[in-house]
């Protein structure tokens, strides 16, 4: 499911025109993108929190051509989902 | 981080007062796009939200584990993970404070320093090196000179029973020659005519070898028999077969029955030696060629081995006379040492006096020697005075310092800051034997005394002070 299909289908659920929609979800997205890049945790509710973690530098080296780099720290996005969420796929079946 | 957590509520009114909608309505689409992505997640989908990111799920397969508690090992069932993979930007903007980073590639300079540096004191070994390699060289010269001299007995040995043969050689065609004659002037009383043909012959014969020794066997003979201008082609074994046919046709005599068994016997004599002969010498000439070839090219070749080694003999002369020098400034660093030491004691001040002059004579052979014998004069006094000072009951009363013992001080290194070496800690041990019980784990804290010791038993340039500290390291170390 891609951008379109998930607006379409808030859209059909919300009663809304999707124009409408459209500019909430980029509301929504920007606001998150704001919070995650000042480094801050988002809790949604039932289902996850979105976090920011520090990877520490480490050393890699190049399996074939020995060459090591040193990898700078960088922060990611992660999320942690919640354990509603959990238990709601947990019993999904594998799906190859 | 929990300061820095936010609600989704923030977001909703971070949203609503955006956007200038009422906060229920987003709340609301925050809700149901909430709910839309789950479902489209248990649908197996996976949700793309453009400048966002991508919500995914993922299969992690079941694995063995150990219950930490019982070590029974269990197996944890596979289970699905939803997973969020940050779009470029959100991954960029996220990133900020470490965008300006890059990853480093790491030349191996350390690694080559450290290559350096083996390579260095690899270096400081090479003139033993060099030394023990040309002993081998020499060994395998000196055996292969050996061998070389053996080869060369042999091949004399050779040479005479190859001179033995040639004389041999060289007798048959005349006993040949004779036996043949004989056979013609039996046959003589019957056919001129065939003696003529056999005295040809054996003149042929007599006159192949020489021939022959410009390897040009087999044409000759059929050159020089034409020569005889007898009809017959000869073929080289039936020639004389058919001559002596031709000999007792005529003469059918029980006398003439006898010669052809006289002269068959020496018929295969002949033909027997012939080739023999004529194999020898071609293997005799080549096999001189061979070896004085070889022998050229050995010779060429340890000519120019030996100067080689000679060079380098030269080189590590130079080398160790260089050594000698520098040891000998060694030994007088010492004797002045020592001078300082016994400058009471008059006798040995005249004898180091007597060992400055034998140093400054200008012979430098005699440097040599002289060098070698007073180092172990000097290395056996000087050890004399330390042993009094190892067996001397160390009390320690002055103290230059105190220190307090840290998480992460040691002995050693605390011994390497005011002594200069680690292995001098033993003294500190031995001076605060009441405080510490263990020298390897000193509790934090305690505070030891660092002792003033004699100069001389803290010689780290000694040998014989590392090695008394090292002796009584296992002491201490050993009794723990």
């Amino acid at each position: 499911m891609n951008h379109k299909e998930l607006i379409t289908e808030i859209a059909a659920k919300m009663k809304l025109p999707r124009q409408e929609v459209e500019r909430l979800l980029d509301a929504t997205v920007a606001a998150c993108t704001k919070q995650l890049g000042e480094g801050k945790t988002i809790g949604v509710q039932s289902f996850g929190n979105f976090e920011v973690r520090k990877k520490e530098e480490h050393l890699s080296v190049h399996p074939a051509t020995h060459i090591r780099t040193l990898i700078p720290p960088k922060l990611v996005v992660n999320l942690k989902q919640s354990n509603i969420l959990k238990d709601k796929i947990k019993d999904l079946p594998h799906h190859e | 981080m929990n300061k820095d957590k936010i609600s989704s509520q923030e977001i909703i009114d971070q949203v609503a007062s955006q956007l200038r909608v009422s906060k229920r309505q987003s709340e609301e689409f925050l809700k149901e796009m909430v709910v839309t992505i789950e479902e489209a997640l248990l649908a197996g989908e996976s949700v793309k939200i453009k400048n966002f990111g991508t919500f995914k799920l993922q299969w992690n397969e079941p694995r063995k584990s150990v219950n930490v508690q019982t070590g029974e090992e269990i197996i944890l069932d596979g289970y699905n993970k939803v997973t969020f993979i940050p779009d470029v930007k959100l991954k960029d903007i996220v990133n900020e404070p470490f965008a300006h980073l890059e990853p480093l590639v790491l030349d191996d300079d350390n690694n080559e320093q450290e290559q350096e540096q083996e390579s260095i004191i690899e270096e400081s070994y090479d003139p033993l090196h060099i030394f023990t390699e040309q002993a081998s060289e020499i060994k395998e010269i000196l055996s292969e000179i050996n061998a070389l001299s053996s080869k060369n007995i042999e091949n004399d040995k050779i040479d005479k029973n190859s001179e033995g043969d040639k004389e041999l050689v060289d007798v048959i065609p005349d006993f040949i020659a004779d036996n043949q004659s004989e056979t013609a002037k039996e046959n003589s009383e019957t056919e001129i005519t065939n003696v003529e043909n056999n005295d040809v012959t054996s003149g042929n014969k007599i006159n192949i070898p020489p021939v022959r020794e410009i390897n040009v066997p087999e044409t000759s003979k059929i050159e020089t028999v034409p020569e005889v201008k007898n009809p017959v082609t000869y073929s080289t074994s039936a020639e004389r077969e058919i001559v002596h046919n031709e000999k007792y046709r005529p003469n059918e005599t029980p006398d003439e029955l006898a010669q052809p068994e006289i002269l068959s016997t020496p018929d295969p004599f002949t033909e027997k030696v012939r080739p023999n002969k004529n194999n020898r010498k071609g293997c005799l000439i080549f096999i001189i060629v061979v070896l004085l070839l070889t022998g050229a090219f050995i010779g060429n070749y340890y000519l120019s081995s030996a100067t080689r080694c000679w060079i380098k003999y030269t080189l590590l002369a130079e080398t160790n006379t260089n050594k000698i020098s520098k040891a000998s400034k060694t030994v007088f660093g010492w004797f002045k040492d020592l001078k300082s030491w016994f400058i009471d004691d008059t006798v040995i001040d005249d004898e180091i006096g007597d060992f400055y002059t034998a140093l400054y004579d200008p012979d430098s052979a005699k440097i040599k020697k002289d060098t070698v014998s007073i180092d172990t004069i000097a290395v056996v006094q000087t050890a004399d005075s330390l042993q009094m000072l190892f067996d001397q009951h160390r009390v320690y009363t002055e103290f230059i310092a105190e220190e307090r013992i840290n998480e992460g001080s040691r002995l050693t290194l605390i011994s390497e800051k005011y002594y200069g070496f680690k292995d001098f800690w033993v003294y500190i041990y031995e001076a605060n034997l009441q405080k510490i019980t263990n020298p390897d784990r000193i509790p934090t804290g305690t505070i030891i005394r660092i002792p003033k010791l004699d100069e001389r038993l803290i010689d780290k340039d000694n040998l014989r002070c590392v090695q008394y500290a090292k002796q009584l390291h296992d002491l201490y170390v050993g009794l723990e």
